[in-house]
């Protein structure tokens, strides 16, 4: 037991004293500590009076023992802490915090005019989030002694999406330790020291250059405005927040997310995300307002007439969808079915499928999730990662083939820089962008690899004999050649545990070749939960809930008429009909008969599965524009109008409670994964047959729609990193 | 293929670096194992080696030792050896420790400030002269010590000074 | 390594003793070198050859009388050497002239013999007043062996400390320096024994040594003279140190000013390593260490054991709170032990002589010697060793000679920016660690510098301020901006522009930067303003409310005159005078323009001492004359 302030608390062994306390309820100033980063000890503000303790300690710092007795709010410490905190505002514009009329100001001025320097908190645009406001009012700081020293640092509003005015800036380095170690990027650095230490890059070259990727992570940590996003800085004051799940990739970012009326405004990492732990990528952090809420979004419902898409109501769209996948023979419908749609739109999708027009086949619009998800249904008998992302912080080795971990899933860094300080080694086969030099301890550059597992696999044979299958496996290694970079590989990875993340790239090798080597690598280490598929967005649970993706066919019979979900999808020219169901518009547009308006991720309602098998709710913050509906309503009315029975409900909710009782989605949270045989399977022979690109040609394809090409700032970071033109 | 964007990324250091000065870092690489808990020895050998830290040698250490360039650049800038530009031909620092500013350094400083018309960290227009100042040469006993082109010496006086001028502008030290 | 090795050192050394061959030693330290050491060695060297005179040059460091450098001991066959101070390049030709030639030394010219009896009229150097009062244990070698000889330092029994540690358990060896009462020598006087039992008892394999030779106080060259004059007793207590605590790295950080330093140790280890003193097996002990070289970057902040340990680890050297401490989670989180050079220095003599005996030295509670560097406004500047307890009064006077220049004395400063000013009243007080602490200034690692009436007091607390400031991390608050506000507030003061309420914000200030600082560096960065303020607070309210700089350095407080009565119209002034200021005819006194005067004070250095006619004036006197 500890003693504060003469009240008794249990605690835990470890924890500092800042973290007793603020479990009790007991409020302690501090700017420089987070609950994620490391103590830091820099602002002098969480000084506490401990018994038999030399000094003023600082409460994020002092490791607790049993029997302590703190005191935080002494006059002595309160007035230390003042004097401290009036330091530290000479050198941060101050006049507001200490203007009688604060209060009518917040509650009247609340948004601000648009500023250039921002020389008060009349003019500051983050008044509501402001950790050093909240110190003055604890403090009662009413009387600031020192003339203003303004910095006078030049304002940083060139970048894409963050503004920098470090004249703001206390120097509570939580974005500097958040971006080398949590993110391990090391984009931005203390430099210089004493009074004219400053947060900055090398040669004060632009942060683009420094190899800052825009995470956001910095903006969150950041107590002041300091850091600022400028796509939502200026905007009104929100009125709602909500949590949801971000669905632009596969790893299931809790987000919460602000609006105002039917508007998205902002969203921020949630801190207690089970998959992202208050981290988020640029495009989580930033371009879910930006993306939502761009010009071309789909409002109305459009029917074709006389060969011209033309806005009509519900009904009428909905007759003639019905009419036109009616009029063909189910045999010849295809459903395409988004990654980006919920469970619940998935649901519905496939019980239309399988009872409103039998024998039509769906199909998952991802060329890379197909093929992983059938692989892995083949060879774990259950179709998705062997593991959950827990796998890659204990993983004793982080094998990354073929991703990209800048642009898709970026979030997952966050684990494998922890992994890696934490002493893991981490290979990396395929084309690395610039700087994940820093995470990787062995990078072989080339795609061909198949080639390279399987060499590695040879160099590990001799692990083999206790598995089953060993004898046939041992022989279908034969074709493949060694090479140095096995041998490399076969060191980092020999008797350690292993997890292997598997991304897109390997679609420019043999895929399921692939699958099998990575798999078999499972095997030979004994990691059994340690297979990571980088799915996109739902394809997880769009998998689960419909069974999807089908058992591969050699040749899938052209169907005639399509009812797709994403303006991406590949449907031939000769179809004959074509009912759209997408958020954007899309080049495939033209060629629609029926288009239906449905909604994004801010707007639905339902639930969506992490590529772990983390079933996570979605809560709508923002209204669907014009007359746009939720797709799981509009797939349920259009099996209504196809005579469909049981379609018939009133909130997604009751969609997702059947859905829960119907399928292997029994509720929220992670699914469970079945445990499997370790058997060794035989590899394909490599075949030299040149492969084709991803068909997909969108950075980030969502629905019809790519981000890259709706948010600007994101363009402009692309452009430089020559990922886009 | 879409995401294999590293290839055209803009690398600073391709561009510009020499080969001179990447076979001359590359020797000085070799002294050290690619760790970065050497690196205030790194850049030191580099700033010996040619006279300051240039970006594309901070670059050039990133790599090598996997470290951000942000982090090295500063490292380097919270210690006062370090400097990011050429320096001048010949440099001036005066000893600013405490027996030699009660012996009147501060004075000499003034001098050589006034002489030059330039302040201390500064270099002249023509990159012939640099001023500054360091705190303590550990040659108290002589002081007040001035360090001229790292040659140190003390019982120094402002006309000292002014004639040592002199003797660097015409250009024998 | 074994007995031969000492036995062998010691006929080398008698050899040497016994020459047949003249023997030249040259004080080449860094000090030397600074007054022009090398200079007069190539001139010895040169005369040499030209007279084919077959004599030999010994290197040694600097022995201590910095004023007296250069200096040169010359030993001719069958003599001791005798001692020439203050050499110049033209007299260093004439003595190899007149003396190694000649064969016989210019008894006029020479100072001492360092020999045990006065010889040929010439007292024994250790006899001169800097040097009788002292008692040089640390620094006993220095200036007297070559730095960079294993031999010279065997054959002055050393590694024999050592050779007895080693004998010892871990245990024992700690029990031996706790006995002998050493306390860190570094600033703040943690009982050393003590220290390296918290490491020893702390769990862990892994074990580092640091031995913080990053001198970083302006003022002070202890560390340096020790290192630079007697680099293996460093070494050997690092040894030492390792094998008490159970240590298998250890690093010295030398100070990046100190390139000779460098290039001796880096010669020391090369030697130890070559006859088994480092590496693997010392001493056939069982015992395996070794020392890597680190060298500073020139950051004062560094001198704070966990700013160093970042800096090794090749971070900024930004402080860390403590707990944890270094004794526990130091270098890359194992435990670290953390000594002072002059500690380390000292631990070999305790191994030798054995704790009880170093612990009579001294006084009770603050045993054995203490080295400092004596600076400033004394007559004689230098490094120096004295007893623990020694009153100030015998250092300023007795050992620095007193006040230079005839001027009266005012105050004396220790510990640096982190410590404080010891005015007259107070000088007969001794130097222990608690009595100085009780002053409000402190022992630091050694510097004394000794004011005079010219110096100005509020100015010298600006001075050491701007210091703080300039080398404060920049991490914590009260640091990084409390200094540059207290800063501020003496900018003004100095200026003229103080007002009475100065005094109490500076002493708010220093109120918030003490307790609230996260380093020592910040935590005692108010001493020079909070010891000022309390022995010349007169001072303080004569630049607040009389305008008037006592001392009358402060500028815009002061302003040169030249007194006509003494004026001789020699022109000296109004030749150098950069702006153009003195007017007037030669043989006519001369005058300044006040507007045109930046108060460089030259005029006044090249007055002839005979005139003495340009005088410093209170600028408040103007103004009333006005």
């Amino acid at each position: 037991m500890i003693t504060i302030n003469g009240k008794q608390y249990p605690f835990k062994a470890g924890q500092t004293v800042l973290e007793a306390a603020t479990a009790a309820g007991v409020y302690i100033p501090t700017l420089c500590s987070h609950p994620h980063l490391t103590a830091f000890g820099a602002c002098r503000l969480c000084l506490v009076q401990i018994d038999n303790v030399r000094g003023l300690p600082t409460a994020c710092t002092i490791p607790l023992t049993d029997g302590m007795n703190i005191r935080t709010e002494s006059e002595d410490i309160q007035r230390l802490r003042r004097e401290i905190m009036l330091l530290m505002l000479s050198e941060h514009p101050y006049s507001c915090l200490v203007c009688k009329d604060k209060d009518l100001c917040v509650k009247y001025n609340s948004c601000t005019t648009k500023a250039g320097k921002i020389t008060g908190c009349n003019l500051c645009s983050w008044k509501e989030g402001c950790e050093v406001r909240k110190v003055v009012d604890y403090l009662k700081i009413d009387e600031i002694t020192y003339p203003i020293h303004y910095h006078d640092y030049p304002l940083k509003r060139e970048e894409p999406f963050i503004d920098r005015d470090y004249n703001l800036c206390v120097l509570c380095g939580r974005c500097v330790r958040v971006c080398e170690d949590i993110r391990g990027i090391g984009a931005i650095a203390f430099l210089n020291r004493g009074h004219k230490t400053r947060v900055g890059t090398a040669f004060d070259m632009s942060n683009v250059e420094a190899g800052c990727v825009f995470c956001g992570a910095c903006l969150d940590e950041c107590p002041t405005a300091a850091l600022t996003g400028r796509a939502t800085k200026w905007l009104a004051k929100t009125e709602k927040r909500t949590k949801t799940t971000c669905n632009f990739c596969g790893v299931g970012c809790a987000m919460v997310v602000e609006g105002r009326r039917s508007t998205v405004m902002r969203a921020q990492a949630d801190l207690e995300g089970p998959a992202n732990k208050g981290q988020a990528c640029v495009l989580g952090r930033f371009c879910i307002p930006s993306f939502f809420n761009a010009i071309g979004r789909l409002r109305y419902p459009l029917v074709r007439k006389d060969g011209v898409l033309t806005p009509v109501q519900w009904e009428e769209a909905l007759k003639a969808a019905a009419d036109g996948l009616k009029a063909h023979d189910p045999g010849d419908v295809r459903i395409i079915i988004s990654p980006q749609v919920t469970n619940e739109t998935a649901y519905l999708l496939s019980r239309m499928s399988r009872e409103v027009l039998p024998g039509s086949i769906m199909e998952l619009d991802s060329a890379f999730d197909t093929v992983a998800l059938r692989s892995s249904r083949e060879l774990l008998g259950n179709a998705g990662s062997s593991g959950s992302l827990v796998a890659i912080n204990n993983a004793g080795t982080i094998l990354i083939v073929g991703a990209d971990l800048h642009l898709d899933h970026s979030v997952l860094r966050v684990r494998i820089n922890a992994a890696h300080k934490r002493g893991a080694k981490v290979i990396w086969l395929g084309p690395m962008p610039q700087g994940e030099d820093r995470l990787v301890d062995y990078h072989y550059p080339g795609t061909d690899y198949l080639d390279k597992l399987a060499g590695l696999l040879r160099k590990m044979a001799h692990d083999a004999h206790n598995f089953e299958g060993s004898n046939e496996f041992l022989e279908s290694l034969v074709g493949f050649k060694d090479s140095k970079e096995s041998t490399e590989l076969a060191k980092l990875i020999r008797g350690k545990s292993l997890c292997i993340l598997l991304g897109k790239g390997v679609l420019m090798d043999q895929p399921e070749a692939v699958f099998t080597a990575a798999y078999n690598l499972l095997v030979l280490t004994r990691s059994p939960r340690g297979l990571i598929l980088l799915l996109e967005s739902n394809s997880q649970g769009i998998s689960d809930v419909s069974g999807l993706p089908t058992a591969a066919l050699e040749s899938p019979p052209a169907a005639k008429a399509y009812y797709v979900t994403s303006g991406n999808a590949y449907v031939p020219k000769e179809a004959d009909f074509l009912v759209l169901q997408d958020i954007f518009e899309s080049p495939l547009m033209e060629r629609a008969d029926v288009v239906l308006p449905g909604t994004g991720m801010p707007e639905d309602a339902g639930t969506i599965t992490s590529l772990e098998g983390r079933v996570q709710a979605l809560d709508p913050i923002a209204l669907a524009p014009g007359m746009s509906k939720q797709d799981w309503l509009i797939v349920a009315k259009l099996a209504i109008q196809m005579g469909g029975a049981g379609f018939a409900y009133d909130t997604a909710g009751q969609v997702t409670e059947e859905m829960f009782k119907a399928t292997k989605v029994k509720s929220l949270g992670l699914i469970a994964k079945d445990s499997y045989a370790f058997k060794l399977h035989t590899m394909e022979q490599p075949q030299r047959t040149a492969h084709s690109s991803p068909t997909n040609k969108n950075v980030h394809g969502h629905r019809g729609a790519d981000i890259v090409y709706k948010v600007d700032d994101l363009r402009r970071l692309y452009k430089y990193w020559g990922v886009v033109e | 293929m879409k995401h294999a964007h590293q290839n055209q990324c803009l690398d600073r250091t391709e561009r510009n670096c020499s080969e001179d000065t990447a076979k001359k870092l590359s020797t000085i690489f070799l002294k050290y194992r690619k760790d970065k808990d050497d690196l205030l020895s790194i850049l030191q050998d580099i700033q010996d080696e040619f006279g300051y830290l240039s970006e594309e040698a901070i670059h050039l250490l990133s790599k090598e030792i996997r470290i951000s360039e942000n982090e090295i650049y500063g490292v380097a800038t919270f210690y006062a050896i370090f400097r990011f530009e050429k320096p001048a031909e010949h440099r001036i620092t005066v000893c600013m420790g405490t027996a030699c500013y009660v012996n009147g350094a501060d004075k000499i400083l003034d001098e050589a400030e006034q002489k030059l018309g330039i302040k201390t960290g500064q270099t002249t227009e023509d990159g012939k002269i640099s001023i500054g100042h360091v705190f303590c040469n550990g040659c108290c006993g002589h002081a007040p010590v001035v360090v001229v082109d790292n040659e140190v010496s003390g019982g120094w006086t402002p006309t000292k000074l002014d004639k040592t001028i002199d003797k660097l502008k015409e250009g024998s030290p | 390594m074994n007995e031969a090795a000492w036995s062998g050192a010691k006929e080398t050394w008698k050899a040497l003793k016994d020459s047949e061959r003249p023997v030249i030693y040259l004080g080449v330290a860094s000090c030397g070198r600074a007054a022009g050491a090398l200079a007069v060695k190539g001139a010895i060297q040169s005369q040499l050859k030209s007279r084919s005179i077959d004599a030999r040059i010994v290197d040694v460091g600097c022995i201590g009388p910095c004023f007296m450098e250069p200096l040169v001991y010359i030993q001719l066959p069958g003599g001791p050497p005798v001692v020439y101070a203050n050499v110049t390049v033209a007299e260093a030709s004439r003595l190899v002239d007149e003396v190694i030639d000649g064969g016989a030394h210019i008894t006029e010219r020479a100072i001492g013999v360092l020999a045990d009896a006065p010889m040929w009229g010439l007292p024994r150097f250790f006899d001169h007043p800097m040097l009788a009062p002292q008692v040089r244990l640390v620094l006993r070698n220095c200036g007297l062996i070559d730095p960079t000889s294993i031999e010279h330092y065997l054959a002055m029994d050393g590694y024999l400390g050592l050779k007895n540690a080693l004998a010892k358990t871990p245990e024992q060896v700690i029990e031996e320096v706790a006995a002998s009462g050493l306390r860190g020598r570094g600033g703040a006087g943690f009982s050393t024994g003590m220290k390296w039992k918290l490491c020893r008892d702390a769990p862990g394999d892994v074990k580092y040594l640091i031995c913080n030779a990053d001198e970083g106080n302006p003022g002070t060259f202890v560390n340096r003279t020790l290192l630079e004059g007697d680099p293996h007793a460093v070494l050997e207590g690092m040894v030492i140190a390792a094998y008490a605590i159970g240590a298998s790295l250890g690093f010295i950080y030398i100070r990046h000013e100190y390139p000779l330093v460098r290039e001796y140790i880096h010669k020391a280890t090369l030697d130890m390593r070559r006859i088994g003193l480092l590496g693997d097996n010392i001493m056939d002990s069982g015992f395996d260490f070794d020392i890597q070289i680190r060298t500073g970057a020139l950051a004062f902040v560094c001198g704070e054991e966990t700013a160093l340990m970042a800096s090794v680890m090749g971070h900024r050297g930004m402080p860390k709170p403590r707990p944890p401490f270094p004794a526990t989670s130091g270098l890359w989180g194992k435990p670290t032990n953390i000594n002072n050079t002059e500690t380390m220095g000292t631990v070999p003599l305790v191994l030798r002589m054995g704790g009880a005996s170093y612990a009579k030295y001294g006084i009770k509670g603050s045993s054995g010697t203490k080295t400092f560097s004596l600076g400033g406004k004394v007559r004689n500047t230098g490094c120096i060793e004295v007893p623990m307890g020694t009153p100030l009064r015998n250092i300023v006077f007795d050992i620095g000679g007193g006040v230079a220049k005839g001027k009266s004395f005012k105050a004396v400063q220790t510990g640096g920016p982190s410590g404080g000013c010891v005015p007259s009243s107070l000088i007969d007080t001794g130097v222990d660690y608690e009595k100085l602490t009780n002053l409000g200034a402190i022992m630091g690692s050694g510097g004394l510098i000794v004011m005079d009436e010219d110096t100005c007091m509020v100015d010298m607390a600006r001075y050491f301020l701007s210091f703080t400031q300039d080398e404060s991390c920049g991490k914590c608050v009260p640091c990084r901006i409390g200094t540059k506000r207290m800063l501020e507030i003496l900018e003004r003061i100095t200026q003229g522009e103080g007002d009475v309420d100065d005094i109490l914000r500076l002493e708010g200030l220093c109120e918030t930067i003490n307790k609230g600082s996260l380093c020592g560096l910040g935590q005692t960065a108010p001493n020079p303003i909070l010891t000022t303020l309390r022995y010349f607070r007169n001072e303080y309210d004569a630049h607040i409310i009389e305008k008037r700089c006592p001392a009358r350095t402060c500028k815009a407080l002061m302003r040169f005159e030249i007194l006509a009565e003494k004026c001789t119209g020699c022109d000296d002034c109004r030749g150098i005078c950069a702006p153009g200021a003195i007017s007037g005819e030669p043989g006519i006194p001369h005058a300044i323009d006040q507007s045109k005067c930046t108060k460089c004070g030259v005029c006044q250095d090249v007055c002839p001492p005979k005139n003495s006619a340009v005088a410093r004036m209170d600028n408040v006197d103007r103004e009333a004359d006005q």
